[in-house]
């Protein structure tokens, strides 16, 4: 009786045990991450600089001393940050970026915030007002289903693209995507 | 006895992991799903009655149908609560209209706006004027300024619910298609209160914003707040709440500070005055002054209206850009 009954009870320990590791845990078939500074040197990979619109700059409060900073009116030049390709297979994923924003003349109000996640297609992750946030990264997420190619996604870059708003400016400096399903 | 004693101790484990596992799936099940938060903030539970508590989560406008948080009483409402409210406005209306202004160096920034977040409607018109910031020493001048005609950007953007928007510059007399534009309510992420600021492996604080679906960015800087309110309130012993006061027929909690040393430097203002209000969080009014005490800075709105008292979202039609220039 003993015996059976703490078969029983081990049992049903057992059980539950299972259950919250197959029912609290959501599946996280793919994780990836990269962290890229503005320009080459720094990152080690190639950016572009849409438009040639953004100048260097020079400070000890920015991410390895440098960044890139144009006027938030060039609203089609978009600043890139390119990575070696994250991707899967799936039906939907988490996109997270993480911005480093530490220099009073990033200004633009509004910067949006793409993610490339198919061959055709970036999507935007979210905005943020540059001269509002406090010092240090910032970041935004979000999840996306569907995915623009349906069943997968790959992403070998992110960028910012200025608000238009005239007397401001964006900045780009270091970006952290992280892409996961 | 002892088999007794073992199968008590057994079950008393097994229920409060059963309890902790049935609150941690129904967690995961509404971070998976994304829906929206309906757990009332720790601050705002341990302040509030319990009747109170009760009728938190039941606030369905009859515009969309869309289940909304409910504000705090505001005769009761903590420093955390109003923090929170601002981190979290999104979830406490669903279709707002109204104007918004912001100034821009030398220039006033003018939104128009009126967005659905459930639907992913919105329409905004974004003109900026030229004005001269050096003589804003009070609320009136800078509305003078703000009604010039001296137009010097005019933009509009129209998304209908669909995943791409149509961008109209008057300006340039152009229009383009925006793929991937449309941030959706179902895409946005909770973030509990405790996790909003985090530490990096760099040493440097990390603030996570929830994305924005109301897709009118301009006027996040009242809509959804969260750069501000990390900025000026995180510091809670530096801000108080002056009492509530109407603003544009709305009750707000007026709440005036000072700038943490790096923030106030980097905008150049040393003391602020907000005007929140109660039932949202959205940010009416915002003003933001020097080490002198004149205005060096400002957000201020115009006729904010939320769920049946909101206008409609404007339609794009083809006649409005029937001479325009198409940049797809």
């Amino acid at each position: 009786m003993k015996s059976k009954l703490k078969k029983f009870v081990s049992g049903a320990m057992i059980a539950l045990t299972l259950s919250v590791n197959t029912l609290s845990i959501p599946a996280s078939a793919y994780s990836a991450t990269r962290t890229i500074d503005n320009d080459s040197i720094a990152s080690g990979y190639g950016n572009t600089n849409g438009g040639n619109a953004y100048s260097y700059l020079k400070a000890n409060s920015l991410y390895n001393g440098d960044a890139r900073i144009a006027s938030s009116s060039k609203s089609s030049c978009s600043y890139y940050w390119k990575y070696p390709s994250m991707g899967a297979n799936a039906t939907s994923c988490r996109c997270t970026i993480k911005v480093y924003l530490n220099h009073a003349n990033f200004t633009d109000p509004s910067a949006a915030y793409y993610v490339q996640l198919s061959n055709t297609q970036s999507n935007r992750v979210g905005y943020l007002n540059q001269e509002k946030a406090p010092a240090g990264w910032i970041s935004v997420a979000k999840t996306l289903s569907p995915l623009p190619e349906g069943s997968y996604y790959t992403s070998k870059h992110a960028f910012v693209e200025p608000s238009g708003t005239k007397g401001k400016n964006t900045g780009a400096d270091a970006i952290q995507v992280l892409l996961s399903s | 006895m002892n088999i007794k004693n073992n199968i008590t101790t057994i079950a008393a484990i097994a229920a409060v992991v059963s309890l902790a596992t049935t609150g941690f799936i129904a967690y995961a099940l509404n971070t998976d799903k994304n829906e929206i938060k309906t757990i009332k903030s720790p601050a705002a539970s341990v302040t509030e009655p319990a009747t109170e508590a009760a009728t938190a989560t039941v606030n369905i406008p009859k515009a969309t149908g869309r289940k909304l948080e409910t504000a705090v009483s505001s005769s009761s409402a903590t420093k955390d609560d109003i923090y929170h409210i601002m981190l979290n406005s999104i979830d406490y209306y669903d279709k707002v209209s109204g104007t918004v202004y912001f100034p821009a160096n030398d220039t006033c920034n003018k939104i128009e706006f009126q967005t659905v977040l459930s639907e992913s409607k919105a329409f905004f018109r974004h003109t900026q004027y030229n004005a001269d910031m050096s003589k804003s020493v009070s609320m009136d001048a800078v509305d003078s300024m703000a009604d010039t005609n001296d137009i010097i950007y005019d933009t509009e953007m129209y998304c209908d619910g669909e995943s791409s928007c149509i961008s109209v510059d008057n300006t340039e007399k152009t229009y383009a298609s925006n793929p991937g534009y449309v941030i959706t309510l179902d895409s946005v992420l909770d973030i509990p209160d405790d996790e909003r600021i985090t530490m990096e492996s760099d040493g440097n604080p990390c603030y996570n914003l929830r994305t924005n679906p109301t897709n009118v960015p301009e006027a996040s800087i009242s809509l959804f707040p969260q750069e501000m309110t990390f900025g000026f309130l995180k510091n809670k012993e530096l801000w108080d709440i002056e009492g509530i006061e109407k603003y544009d027929g709305k009750e707000c909690y007026h709440i005036t500070g000072k700038t943490e040393e790096e923030y106030g430097n980097k905008l150049n203002v040393s003391k602020f005055d907000f005007m929140v209000d109660v039932n949202t969080g959205v940010l009416l009014q915002y003003m933001g002054y020097d080490e002198i005490g004149n205005i060096s800075d400002y957000m201020y709105t115009d006729g904010i209206s939320f769920e049946d008292s909101a206008e409609n979202v404007k339609a794009f039609s083809e006649n409005l850009i029937t001479s325009y220039k198409c940049m797809d």
